[in-house]
Order: C-alpha cells, then sequence, then structure tokens
C-alpha cells in the first residue's frame, strides 16, 4: 500500500508541476502584470527547484502534513472532509439506486432471456449507458424543481453538522441521475452473470427438487452470480464517490469530483496533491473490503 | 394661557403627532423590509476576496459588501466620499488631505483610524494590481492625527480619486496588523474585517461564502447612488452560492432556490422571461469590451503596417454575433467607452469594422508579409472569446494570412500571454469591464500583455495624467485613440452587456439611484 501510494504521490505531483500556468495567474486574473504573477508565485515558494519542492512534499505527506490549499488557504485534510460528507452520501443513496434498478434489473433480464420484458429492460440499461448524466440531471431539475417545485434544485447542507436528515433531500435527484447512468452497467453484468450461472448443472438440480423458483434464484443462481457483480458495485461505488465531477457541477454540490477539477483549473497543486491520495487510499480500502466479501459469499474463497 | 399661546401648543402637538406617525410608518416600512437570507448564485468561485489583489468580478461581488474604500462610484461612475467626511487638494495638486468619517468601526468592533488608511493604502502601493500610474507619484502618505491622513505626490495625478474608488482592485481599508501581516499574499479569510455593511462568516471550498449584517455598520450621510451612498442592510445574511452550471442556475432562480444568479447564456433570455417567478437582469451600465490583444514585440505582427492589415480584415458583426448571439446583448462600437460614459470618443473609428480584405491583402503586401504564421490564442473556457476566435480565425485566413489557432485553459492561457520573453503568440483573446478613466486602460500599461511602448504613447500617457483640466485630458484621449488605431496595439470587437436572472420576490434593484451596475450589489434591496 505504502508504495502505491509513493506512486501515487509522485506521479500526481510531476504531472501537475508539468503542466503549464500556475496559481498567482489563475487567483490574479487577466489584469495583473507578468511581474506581479511572479511575486505571488515567489511568496508562495512556486519559484524554488522543482525537485527541492518535491523532496519537501513528499517528506510532509509521510509526516502526515498534506499542507494548506493555496486558493483557500486552509489545511487541505480540512478541504477534503468538508467535501468528503457530500461524496459519501451522494455515493450512497446513488448505490441504492444502482442495485435497486441495476441488480434487480439484470435478475429479472434473465430469468426469461430474449423475452419482451428482456428486451425492454436492455433498451433501459442501453439508454441509462448512452444518457449524458448532466441531460438527465437537467431534465430531472426542471421537472421536479423547476415545474413541480417538491425537490431542491441544488446544493447540499451538511446533516453531519446540522443534525437535519431532512437535507439529503437535496441528494435525492443527483443520486438518480448518477445512479441510473451506472445502473445501465450494472444492469447488464448481472444479467450475463446470472445467465451464466442459470445454465448450469446445480441449478437444474435444485429446481429438480422441488424448490421454489424464487429460492432457485436468489440463494443458489444470484449468489454463485454475485461475485463479478459484487467487484462491479464496489468501483461504481468508488467511482460514484470519486469521480462525479457532472453531476456535481450541474447540482452544484461541494464534493471530492468538482473539488480536484477545480483544483486542476486553478492549479491549487497541495489540493490536488491531497485529494489525488485520499482517492487512492479509498480505492486500496474498497478493493480490501470487496475482497473479504468474496470471501463471504463463496466460502471456498479464504484468505491466509 | 393666551388663544396664541394655546395655537402655539397646538401646533406642537400636532408637529410632534405628525412626526411621530412618518417615524413609525418608515419604522414599519424598514421592518417590512427586513428580509432573512438572500442566496445568491456565482458562475464562479473567486480566488480571494482581497481586493488589492483581484480584480475579478466574481471576488467583487461579495467582497463589496465585506469591504469598502475611502470612495466609492456613484450611479455616473463619479468618485464619492465614502469613508470620507471630506477631501481636498492643494493648490499645486501634490498633496491630497484626506478626512475620515469618525465612528466608523471594522467588524472586529475597532475603529477605524488613520494608522489603518495608511497601512492599507501602503499595502495597495507596494503590491496591488490596479496602483501603478499612481504608486509610481506618490512619494509618501501620513498619518496627521487620527481621522487625517495625506498623501503626497511628486507631481501632480488627475484620476487620483478614480483609482482610489475602483472598483476592481482599488484599495480598500483593513485594520492596519491585517493590512501588514499579509503583505503581498492574499489575505487570510479568517482576516477578512472590513467597515462594509455585511462581514464575513465562512467561506467553505468550492460551495459558498456566507455574510451576515453587521449591526453597527456606520452609513454614510449621503443618499444611495451607485455603489456610493447610504447602505441599508436589509438581510440578515447573504450567501453566494458557487453554482458552475447556467442551467441550475436559472432552475434554481426559477424554483427559489436563489435569488439572484450570474452570467447567464444570452439565449436563455426566453426562458427567464417566460417565467413569472423570474425576471432578466442586463447589466449594460456599463458593458464589457471583448478585445483581442495584439503582440507588438516580437513575431510578424511587431509591425504596424501588418497590425493595421489585420484590423481592416475584421468583420465585426459577424465576430460579436459569435461571442454573443442575440443582438439584444451587444452593439458595434468604435469608441473604447460605450454610450453615456463621458469619455466616450469617435477619433480615428472609422478604421473600425472596416471588413475590407482587398486593403488587408494590400496592407500585408506592403509590410512584405510572406505567410508566417499568426499564432491566435485563447482559453477554451472563455466560451465567448473562443467563439469570437474561431471567426476571426476564418477572418483572416481568407484575407491569406497563415492563422492558427491555439487554446488552452485560463491557467495556461494567461501564463502563455503573460510571457513576455518567449512570447509564442501575435493575437490573444480576452475582455475587460469598462474603468472609469482612460489612465486605467490596461492596453496603455507597457508591461500588460500586447506590450504597447512606443515614443507616441509615452508622451500622450504622461500629458493624460498629469494634466487636471477634464477638457484637455479629453483632448489628449482623443489623440491617444487616433494613435491606437494607427497603431494598433489591440482591437476592440464591440460592447457586449451580460445577463443575469433574479427573482420577482427581490425588490429594490435595479432604481433610478440604484440601478443596475457593472456587476450586483445587494444593499437597500430586500425580500417580499
Amino acid at each position: 500500500m505504502i508504495v502505491s501510494i509513493f506512486i501515487v504521490i509522485s506521479v500526481t505531483f510531476i504531472l501537475m508541476h508539468s503542466v503549464p500556468g500556475n496559481p498567482a495567474s489563475v487567483m490574479l486574473g487577466p489584469n495583473a502584470t507578468p511581474e506581479q504573477v511572479a511575486s505571488l508565485n515567489e511568496s508562495w515558494g512556486l519559484n524554488r527547484p522543482i525537485w527541492t519542492q518535491y523532496y519537501k512534499y513528499v517528506a510532509n505527506v509521510f509526516q502526515g502534513k498534506f499542507g494548506k490549499s493555496i486558493y483557500y488557504q486552509k489545511p487541505v485534510l480540512n478541504i477534503i472532509s468538508q467535501r468528503a460528507e457530500t461524496s459519501i452520501f451522494l455515493g450512497l443513496m446513488s448505490l441504492i439506486v444502482v442495485v435497486s434498478v441495476g441488480v434487480s434489473g439484470g435478475i429479472i433480464a434473465s430469468i426469461k432471456p430474449n423475452s419482451w420484458l428482456d428486451n425492454l429492460l436492455l433498451l433501459v440499461a442501453l439508454a441509462g449507458a448512452s444518457i449524458p448524466s448532466f441531460w438527465l440531471g437537467l431534465m430531472l431539475m426542471n421537472l421536479f424543481s423547476g415545474q413541480l417545485h417538491i425537490l431542491p434544485s441544488s446544493g447540499f447542507t451538511s446533516v453531519l453538522k446540522t443534525g437535519n436528515i431532512v437535507n439529503l433531500k437535496n441528494l435525492i435527484l443527483p443520486s438518480i441521475a448518477l445512479g441510473f447512468v451506472n445502473a445501465a452497467l450494472v444492469a447488464r453484468s448481472a444479467r450475463s452473470s446470472m445467465l451464466d450461472v442459470l445454465n448450469r448443472e446445480y441449478v437444474n438440480t435444485a429446481r429438480a427438487k422441488g424448490l421454489t423458483e424464487m429460492r432457485v434464484i436468489i440463494k443458489h443462481a444470484f449468489r454463485n452470480a454475485a461475485i463479478p457483480i459484487t467487484t462491479i458495485i464496489s468501483f461504481t461505488f468508488a467511482k460514484m464517490v470519486s469521480a462525479a465531477v457532472v453531476t456535481e457541477n450541474v447540482f452544484a454540490l461541494p464534493g471530492i469530483g468538482s473539488l480536484v477539477v477545480q483544483g486542476i483549473l486553478k492549479r491549487d497543486y497541495p489540493v490536488i496533491q491531497g485529494v489525488m491520495l485520499v482517492v487512492a487510499i479509498l480505492y486500496v480500502v474498497i478493493n480490501f473490503l470487496t475482497d473479504l466479501t468474496y470471501g463471504y459469499l463463496d466460502p471456498r474463497i479464504r484468505y491466509s | 394661557m393666551s388663544g396664541k399661546g394655546r395655537l402655539n401648543t397646538w401646533r406642537t402637538l400636532t408637529l410632534i403627532l405628525a412626526l411621530t406617525l412618518i417615524f413609525s410608518f418608515s419604522l414599519a416600512a424598514a421592518e417590512d423590509k427586513e428580509s432573512g437570507t438572500l442566496n445568491v448564485a456565482l458562475a464562479s468561485e473567486p480566488g480571494t476576496l482581497d481586493m488589492a489583489l483581484s480584480t475579478g468580478v466574481a471576488a467583487s461581488i461579495p467582497a463589496r459588501h465585506v469591504f469598502e474604500g475611502l470612495l466609492a462610484f456613484d450611479k455616473d461612475y463619479k468618485p464619492q466620499p465614502m469613508l470620507l467626511s471630506s477631501w481636498e487638494l492643494s493648490e499645486d495638486g501634490k498633496t491630497a488631505t484626506f478626512h475620515l468619517r469618525e465612528g466608523v468601526k471594522f467588524h472586529s468592533g475597532e475603529e477605524m483610524v488613520a494608522e489603518d488608511v495608511v497601512a492599507s493604502l501602503n499595502r495597495w502601493g507596494e503590491y496591488g494590481l490596479t496602483n501603478s500610474a499612481l504608486w509610481t507619484r506618490v512619494e509618501e502618505v501620513t498619518e496627521i492625527d487620527d481621522y487625517t491622513v495625506e498623501m503626497t505626490l511628486s507631481e501632480p495625478f488627475a484620476p487620483l480619486t478614480t483609482y482610489l474608488a475602483n472598483i476592481y482592485g482599488g484599495p480598500r481599508i483593513v485594520p492596519a496588523e491585517i493590512a501588514r501581516e499579509a503583505g503581498g499574499e492574499p489575505i487570510d479569510p479568517e482576516n477578512y474585517v472590513g467597515t462594509g455593511p455585511y462581514k464575513f462568516v465562512e467561506w467553505k471550498a468550492g460551495d459558498y461564502i456566507s455574510l451576515e449584517r453587521f449591526n453597527n455598520y456606520s452609513n454614510p450621510p449621503t443618499a444611495p447612488s451607485g455603489f456610493a451612498g447610504r447602505k441599508l442592510a436589509y438581510f440578515e445574511s447573504i450567501k453566494f452560492s458557487m453554482v458552475s452550471e447556467a442551467g441550475a442556475r436559472v432552475s434554481g432562480v426559477k424554483a427559489g432556490n436563489y435569488d439572484y444568479a450570474t452570467k447567464i447564456p444570452t439565449d436563455m433570455i426566453a426562458t427567464i422571461e417566460g417565467s413569472a417567478s423570474t425576471d432578466p437582469v442586463i447589466t449594460d451600465h456599463p458593458p464589457i469590451y471583448p478585445i483581442m490583444l495584439i503582440n507588438t514585440q516580437t513575431g510578424v505582427l511587431a509591425d504596424a503596417t501588418m497590425r493595421q492589415a489585420v484590423q481592416a480584415a475584421l468583420d465585426m458583426d459577424s465576430i460579436m454575433a459569435a461571442g454573443y448571439g442575440n443582438p439584444t446583448f451587444w452593439t458595434l462600437d468604435g469608441a473604447y467607452f460605450a454610450e453615456g460614459i463621458r469619455w466616450r470618443t469617435l477619433a480615428g473609428a472609422e478604421a473600425y469594422d472596416q471588413a475590407d480584405v482587398a486593403k488587408a491583402k494590400e496592407l500585408a503586401d506592403e509590410a512584405g508579409y510572406d505567410g508566417e504564421p499568426i499564432d491566435i490564442i485563447v482559453a477554451i473556457d472563455m466560451t465567448a472569446q473562443y467563439n469570437q476566435s474561431l471567426v476571426v480565425r476564418n477572418q483572416l485566413r481568407q484575407a491569406g494570412f497563415n492563422a492558427q489557432l491555439e487554446t488552452f485553459d485560463k491557467a495556461t492561457f494567461f501564463q502563455r500571454r503573460n510571457d513576455r520573453e518567449n512570447a509564442e503568440w501575435e493575437l490573444a483573446f480576452s475582455f475587460y469591464s469598462t474603468t472609469p478613466d482612460p489612465s486605467l486602460v490596461l492596453m496603455l500599461n507597457e508591461d500588460y500583455p500586447g506590450w504597447w511602448d512606443t515614443p507616441e504613447i509615452d508622451n500622450l500617457k504622461k500629458e493624460l495624467n498629469t494634466t487636471t483640466n477634464f477638457e484637455e485630458r479629453y483632448g489628449v484621449w482623443e489623440e491617444i485613440r487616433t494613435l491606437w488605431y494607427e497603431q494598433v496595439p489591440a482591437i476592440k470587437f464591440g460592447d457586449a452587456y451580460q445577463l443575469h436572472v433574479r427573482g420577482e420576490t427581490l425588490k429594490g434593484y435595479g432604481t433610478e439611484e440604484q440601478p443596475v451596475m457593472v456587476s450586483p450589489y445587494f444593499w437597500n434591496t430586500w425580500k417580499e
């Protein structure tokens, strides 16, 4: 893990410092003279040799110091933790949509392959994969906020800080927009995994034993088809938490994805490096939890 | 008591009653206007609210509610005292004495005194973005007593008060210790302490900036006018949210989540006008100026005849239409300053919008042009400028120029554009807010990209800055504009207006005293 993290922070650092542009020119805006830009960069220490900056950065990271955002003048970890709440709630609520639409749709489609229901669900999955999430988001916003006035159009107020769970209503439309698009992939994958398993002999045996079709599908077929589905869901979740940039922008949600994009556009190096590190850790943790789930789903899998 | 005495008593009582009633009605009216939170959706997040180090429009909107300068522009963009009670200039024009209003409190509770003003002005002078023309003439800023500051100049500087009132990048007064601690770096948000009608509360990165009413605000005695005069803070708090998606900003105002939203694409005006809950706001007082900078120092356009050739080739109608679409939002204009600004002159403007390909080719031949590339740079996230650059490239190609377009994100664009040593561009696209005085026009600054630096402009600039009489200065500005069209350091395409949207419950906005200015302000406004 430490090696992975070291690679991530090194690559991020080198890539970001190789890109032209600097934070002072963005902060000072189009009216600043080159001298004023150079002067501000100097006061931030950005004129030091790149290797000196790199050494200092890596040494600080391994001491748990992520630095301060150039733009916001706040510790990077504070900014990330503020944003993480939105992203995690958005990820979890979208996951509900992904699982309920994607997994159940895939299972239903696999029960009667090539039937009208299967074709309809495939069409929905195709639409989900094809519709841009920003378009879906704007349509949902226009309908439920602009016309019906039943859900807020954008923004998110902290649930943890205010203790008000009702604030989650701000995430209903974004999670539908984000979840529906991702559910399509999961539905396709669930369908093919289930079809593969439903043709196995032990499924026929289960049916021959007189088990109900529901029991055969849920207990025998789905459990064995669940491993590839779990893999896809876990990485979809990680992606929805860390890279829901479009959805976050459409609904003005202060999440991790938009933070990294804004960081890149503003050349806020400490923020970009901090977010990339946190996202790398997130992927490692989710990978680990997914591996543990395999053991639960298939007792034959054991880790020493 | 005599009859006359009784009559006087009755008169006095009637007068008291009338005054009481008027006062009560005023109070009731004021209470009616008391509003909760104003929600404003900004299109982009400011870099900092420290206006000494920012000229950004997004920064200026929240910042003007928190910080104030010694002077502020009224509705006609004339400087009026804000933190001053009065000021005077010595006969030789070299000493300005500023008398501060007494009892003005910072948000920290301390009174603003001369020491704070001196420290803030000195910091701005040393590091500010828009100070150079003034500060090269300032010899000293001294504290005479707690409420008097003196500025000594090496020579008279006509636009002194205009510089001090400047909306974008003018000096704002902060406590002395904060000014000294910040130095050349942007003031830390924790130290956003000003004298404005709202105080800074929180900046949640990428999400919102929140302000709350400053109950000890010291109002200037003058009537409201533009950014100057009395500022009544009817809102308990103001929340500026960052909403980058234009559709979300409009839907948000329609749904009542926001009361005001900035920078709406002009093609959405029909949606806004078609909704009962929203009203369009067109910021045409004054417009913004889309301008193409030209590298006058290196490359094929270092030759003024070649720059005249480029100028001759352009058809402004197509360029403005590409950038701003609906003609409601743009006007062709050969003057630098728009209609209604006292500096407006059409001197030299016969060279504007020529669309004369034959002349362009002739001038290029005269300059010995041999197909060298003309590199155009533009930031792809500045949509109007990008659209305009596509049209300009095509028009130049049609006129026989080898025009190449390179696009970058903003940060890379600014770095490329500012790099004078290795300038690899001939044309760079941008847009500018109007300036209240010609001496603040950036293209006149020899250090600004384009680097217009000829003996002729140098002499005229000196004359512009030292002449104090308006008519004479206007004459100099006319000469500058004529020279501008001859030496072509930059090409202005026209005047463009921005579309904002407000909820119909927002009242008091866009009145005669407080018209829609170049960017919004929310004192003396309320919600119903």
